[in-house]
């Protein structure tokens, strides 16, 4: 499970209990609160996510124990909760942050430098597509090869020759893109970890 | 909480940062704890992220969505990403459209034997005839590339013109300079520069050099995102700048449409590339 944040396993097992009696389910749970809280916080501008994504995770472990005993509600909210206050401090924290606007920065030194060029990326790409089961790549290839008032009527085809609403599809192609956007993510900070 | 379904509009104001703080929470809020309601959102943004793409956005629209996605080295890379994947399966669409499938299908036609079933010789002539008509539109889509191509080669004239040493010096009115750091991965946090090409009739990029050695001479390729398109500037030299090298780039503003564009700038010999991104508003 990817987990970054260090809190003790017992704890982590503790929460997924408090998730969902069941592992399985509690895993699915933990993963979908997961993705809606680094969405959440991208979404407010915040500079690094995942890390307060798995700042979220650890203050609510620390209160896990009380939580279980005593919280009534959607632990979903619990969670949201917790990650507003962040959202809050960051934007307090940003506040305070003078602006570096015209002043001279020192060069950075070469390894910091790196550069995310239009070939690393496309690397990434065409590596993560090829990954992709068959059915998958060309559905979101095709789903992206039309642009403007032609792509109206493309994905209504695709989604007849499918036998699915217009809705279904985009749902379908947007989890098929996001796992791509991951991989992607993944092997671009992959190369930067190389360097 | 809230009482009232998630709307696509609401979802969008509050994707471009056009919510109170209130209603900021109570969107969240559903987002975390209604499967519909997420797909409300995460659909509005996949919308705008295409309406960006398309260069559709309004002017106000544009400037929130910069200021929401643009701004952040991550979501900076995430735009990349997600245009790299659409450039891509535009491309291949392009690509698949040029294959001789259409002659291909009419040499076997005429090959197969259908044609000697007499019942099928209307829907075979009417299929040739079909096909008579789309090669018509293929010749006249082919000279339309041509013609296209044509107006390329001379606007790259131009552009080799205009970035001439000879005419870099020369001092243009109704000229907008636009300084223009690489977009780096792990550098300094620097939000894509938006200019609005109408109040000028050229736009010179300044585009700053990071690299520690200079290359004898530069290439430039322009390209706005979400078209395959690209213009080619050869032989740019480095200048020296106030703290680092430079190499301008002019560019007609007449050339340039509405949307997000990117500079890829190689060394030669060497083939060092740094990669620069602008927006025209409108």
């Amino acid at each position: 499970m990817p987990r970054n944040s260090d809190f003790p396993p017992d704890k982590f097992n503790d929460l997924l209990a408090w998730l969902n009696p069941d592992r399985e389910q509690a895993s699915f749970v933990y993963l979908d609160i997961r993705r809606s809280l680094l969405k959440i916080f991208a979404w407010n501008r915040c500079v690094d996510p995942e890390g307060m994504t798995d700042e979220t995770f650890d203050r609510v472990a620390r209160q896990i124990h009380t939580l279980r005993e005593s919280y009534e509600g959607n632990p979903r909210l619990f969670f949201y909760g917790v990650a507003n206050n962040l959202i809050k401090e960051y934007r307090k924290k940003i506040k305070t942050h003078v602006p570096m606007e015209g002043i001279e920065l020192p060069e950075p030194p070469p390894q910091e430098v790196e550069e995310e060029t239009f070939e690393k990326l496309r690397e990434c790409l065409t590596k993560c597509l090829r990954k992709l089961p068959k059915d998958k790549r060309d559905l979101i290839l095709a789903y992206y090869a039309k642009e403007k008032q032609a792509k109206i009527n493309h994905r209504a085809a695709i989604a007849r020759q499918l036998g699915v609403s217009i809705e279904t599809l985009r749902v379908r192609m947007l989890r098929i893109r996001s796992g791509l956007e991951e991989c992607i993510q993944r092997c671009l900070d992959e190369g930067v970890k190389k360097k | 909480m809230k009482e009232e379904p998630m709307t696509k509009e609401v979802a969008r104001r509050y994707l471009l940062g056009a919510v109170d703080d209130l209603e900021r929470q109570q969107i969240e809020s559903l987002f975390m704890t209604d499967p519909k309601d997420q797909e409300t959102i995460v659909g509005a943004e996949e919308e705008l992220l295409e309406d960006y793409f398309e260069g559709s956005l309004s002017e106000s629209d544009l400037a929130k969505f910069l200021e929401q996605y643009a701004k952040v080295p991550r979501q900076q890379r995430r735009l990349r990403i997600a245009a790299a994947i659409r450039e891509y399966a535009l491309s291949e669409a392009e690509r698949d459209k040029g294959s001789p499938s259409v002659m291909g299908k009419l040499r076997n036609l005429i090959s197969s034997p259908v044609l000697r079933e007499r019942r099928l010789y209307i829907p075979v002539a009417v299929t040739l005839m079909v096909l008579v008509i789309a090669g018509i539109w293929l010749v006249q889509w082919n000279n339309q590339r041509q013609r296209d191509a044509d107006l390329r080669l001379a606007l790259e004239r131009e552009l080799t013109d205009l970035n001439s040493p000879s005419n870099l010096n020369q001092n243009r009115t109704q000229m907008l300079s636009l300084v223009l750091p690489p977009v780096a991965l792990r550098s300094i946090n620097q939000s894509s520069q938006v200019v609005s090409q109408s109040a000028h009739q050229i736009i010179e990029l300044h585009l700053l050099l990071t690299h520690k050695r200079e290359s004898q001479s530069y290439t430039a390729v322009l390209r706005r995102v979400g078209s395959t398109d690209e213009i080619t500037v050869a032989n740019l030299r480095a200048e020296k700048g106030p703290a680092n090298s430079v190499v301008r780039l002019r560019l007609p503003s007449k050339s340039l449409s509405r949307g997000h564009y990117l500079v890829s700038l190689s060394g030669v010999p060497d083939g060092l590339t740094q990669q620069y991104e602008f927006v025209i508003a409108g």
